[in-house]
């Protein structure tokens, strides 16, 4: 899908007039932001967004996440575990430390 | 004490009638604030800024919300609101900030084209290969494909080169126009609080007048000529009803206006009698 966030009043508004015009092709609109369908429809109307507000208007291509595809064993896990926990106020470094869960540094410092 | 110059002559007092004239209301209201050189002459006391909201009564601009009016006029007798300095501090940190401007569609257009060059000669390199493969299968002559195939390596590894570089180059161009998108963030943050602040402002300004608003409108309310007004403004889009008019005289007969108000709706009989409603210099156009 494409992502498009907004970052004036400006943009704002015409983005709620794109999204009240072609609900067909919005997916989802969030405030200032909305998803448009991925089609070139969409990037007809995220481009003319983008040439009339220029760098006000942010536009991103989503894809869904594959975790088992992108994402570490160990982080699966590590989520798996924590949402699991026994005692829900233990923080995640707490709750890492003395385990084979990846600490939170080493979480932040590896890209997917 | 006004005085105003025009081609039709020279006309002074604090109760003016220019309906005899060709004077537009926009140059009489320029020439009040000092705004553009105009053909006409006006000495009077400078208008302040509530003059911008409440200086012209006419039926063919839309009429400013009755907050609006209010805050104008309690502005205009010296009240300011509780919100002012925070809306000052907003409004001087908004001026301050600056969206560095980051050119993105240069490099993306770059890896692009980079990209797309590279597939094409991707592409040419396996014609090639297969082309050199069946002439070797064939015994036939392969000299002239593998120069070929030579130049197309060589050509291909300096594409390939150039798309890296270009792919790094958008990403440094992605990280600037990241960082400028958190300044555009903070400016509608700021822009947000600063609309959020102008609305409590008037909101607080129009409560500190509404009594006396609302005391003066009665006093107002009988005002003959307000029956016979023709509420058809000469702009279709805008639609003034008796009672938007009434609340914009009551504004101006509360307010403190050193600078005249312009008055092109045809409520009054004579200008004494509207500066006698209105409480202020009047012109009448």
């Amino acid at each position: 899908m494409l992502l498009v966030v907004t970052y004036s009043k400006a943009a704002r508004g015409t983005l709620r007039n794109v999204c009240r015009t072609h609900d067909e092709t919005v997916v989802r609109r969030f405030g200032r932001a909305a998803l448009f369908d991925e089609t070139e429809f969409g990037a007809f109307l995220a481009l003319r967004l983008r040439e009339k507000h220029g760098g006000d208007v942010q536009i991103e291509r989503t894809e869904p996440l594959n975790e088992f595809a992108a994402v570490a064993a160990d982080v699966r896990d590590a989520a798996e575990a924590y949402e699991n926990r026994e005692t829900p106020s233990t923080p995640y470094d707490k709750f890492a430390a003395g385990t084979d869960h990846p600490d939170p540094s080493t979480l932040r410092s590896r890209d997917l | 004490m006004v005085v105003v110059s025009t081609s039709h002559g020279v006309y002074d007092g604090t109760a003016l009638d220019l309906r005899d004239t060709t004077v537009a209301a926009a140059d009489l209201l320029a020439a009040i604030r000092g705004e553009s050189p105009t053909s006409l002459d006006v000495t009077c006391s400078s208008p302040t800024p509530p003059h911008d909201v409440l200086g012209h009564v006419s039926l063919d601009d839309a009429i400013p919300s009755r907050r609006a009016l209010l805050a104008a006029a309690a502005r205009s007798r010296g009240h300011t609101a509780p919100q002012r300095p925070a809306y000052d501090a907003s409004l001087r940190k908004l001026r301050e900030l600056e969206v560095p401007t980051v050119d993105v569609a240069t490099a993306r257009k770059r890896v692009a084209d980079a990209g797309a060059e590279e597939a094409q000669l991707r592409e040419r390199m396996a014609t090639l290969r297969g082309r050199l493969q069946a002439r070797r299968e064939t015994d036939a002559e392969t000299a002239s494909v593998t120069t070929d195939l030579t130049d197309t390596a060589a050509r291909l590894s300096e594409v390939e080169t150039e798309r890296i570089a270009a792919e790094q180059a958008l990403d440094r161009q992605e990280r600037r126009a990241a960082d400028a998108r958190e300044v555009r963030q903070r400016r509608l943050e700021l822009e947000d609080r600063v609309a959020n602040l102008e609305r409590r402002m008037r909101a607080s300004l129009a409560e500190r007048i509404s009594s006396v608003f609302d005391e003066e409108r009665d006093s107002l309310g009988s005002l003959d000529a307000l029956g016979s007004v023709e509420f058809d403004g000469a702009d279709a889009d805008v639609s003034v009803t008796s009672d938007d008019l009434l609340s914009q005289l009551v504004a101006v007969r509360v307010a403190d206006l050193a600078a005249p108000v312009v008055v092109s709706a045809s409520v009054f009989t004579d200008a004494r009698s509207a500066a006698r409603s209105l409480d202020a210099s009047v012109i009448l156009l």
